[in-house]
């Protein structure tokens, strides 16, 4: 069922808006007519001219004050609520359209970082994560050692597979294979 | 001893705008999120609390994310470490990886891929 609205709406809600103005309006010019007779009558000229003038500068300003505000709220009404309505952008924060997550091994790909000592337990999702298998143990013993103190420290990392503890596999090793390849699957088969 | 009422993930980066934004992707993940600015602070808090994931970036004027890392190692072993930075660098994430990091992200990052990183770390943390 359509619902149909009144065309004249808007007209009718700026008639009640005007109407306290109109019966201000109408107030003053019968004082002023009111008085301007009776000084009139009394031939008090300029005391006429005075009332008259006044009462004609009251009723540009209530003529004024009247147009001029239902015109801007007219024109600013719509802007307000679209500003609230605004979604809060995140800054420095990157909103890419997603790709699909594949996990596929570092050292299959093309770049050059073979060279690295990045060990085959790494596995790589888009081109900008890199996700860590064999980090269950915690940290490697040669970087808490000493560790580079800046970012921009050059030192060869070694690599796990001269590890001899890791080489050993263990029960927790064994369930953490398990977990890792469950959520394999589930990446791959989103 | 971990202590009750810990954050499940904290996150420690120099700028502000990024713990800003990462602390509303983490609400709207329903993810217990505390954020720092200070290395110091963090490696306090951490000592204390044992949080499951630490989120550090490398490049931070009074102290290197790895080095956080390095310090965090010691004091908190079971924490899961994810690195994350704006130049990517093999030699750094090779560093950060042996070390014992989780992920190694390069900004800017997609946050399905820090959530999927967060995620995963906590489950081999639970």
């Amino acid at each position: 069922m359509k619902i149909a609205f009144s065309k004249y709406g808007g007209e009718l809600l700026t008639r009640k808006r005007l109407a306290p103005w109109i019966i201000g309006f109408v107030a003053v010019g019968l004082v002023a007519g009111v008085c301007g007779s009776f000084l009139l009558g009394n031939r008090l000229w300029l005391l006429a001219i005075a009332v008259f003038g006044i009462a004609g500068i009251l009723l540009c300003l209530g003529v004024a004050v009247a147009i001029f505000p239902t015109q801007s709220e007219v024109n600013e009404a719509p802007s307000v609520p679209i500003e609230e309505s605004m979604p809060e952008s995140i800054p420095h924060w990157d909103y890419r359209p997603r790709k699909p997550i594949r996990a596929r091994a570092v050292l299959g790909s093309a770049s050059a970082e073979t060279s690295d000592g990045l060990s085959s337990d790494l596995f790589e999702i888009n081109n900008n994560a890199w996700l860590n298998d064999n980090s269950l143990g915690g940290a490697d013993p040669a970087f808490v050692d000493g560790p580079p103190e800046t970012e921009e420290t050059r030192t060869e990392a070694l690599p796990r597979t001269t590890d001899p503890v890791r080489s050993a596999p263990t029960v927790e090793d064994a369930s953490f294979d398990v977990r890792l390849k469950s959520y394999r699957q589930s990446t791959r088969g989103g | 001893m971990r202590t009750t009422n810990a954050f499940d993930v904290c996150l420690l980066d120099d700028d502000p705008s990024v713990l800003k934004g990462l602390g509303r992707l983490f609400s709207s993940a329903d993810l217990d999120a505390k954020t720092f600015g200070d290395p110091e602070e963090f490696l306090r808090y951490a000592q204390t609390h044992r949080p499951s994931v630490a989120l550090i970036d490398v490049c931070m004027p009074l102290m290197s994310g790895l080095e956080v890392q390095s310090r965090l190692a010691k004091i908190s072993p079971s924490t899961r470490v994810i690195i994350f930075t704006g130049k990517d660098d093999p030699l750094v994430r090779s560093t950060a990886l042996n070390a014992g990091a989780s992920a190694f992200l390069t900004k800017p990052f997609d946050d399905e891929e820090l959530l999927t990183a967060i995620r995963l770390a906590l489950t081999f943390v639970r």
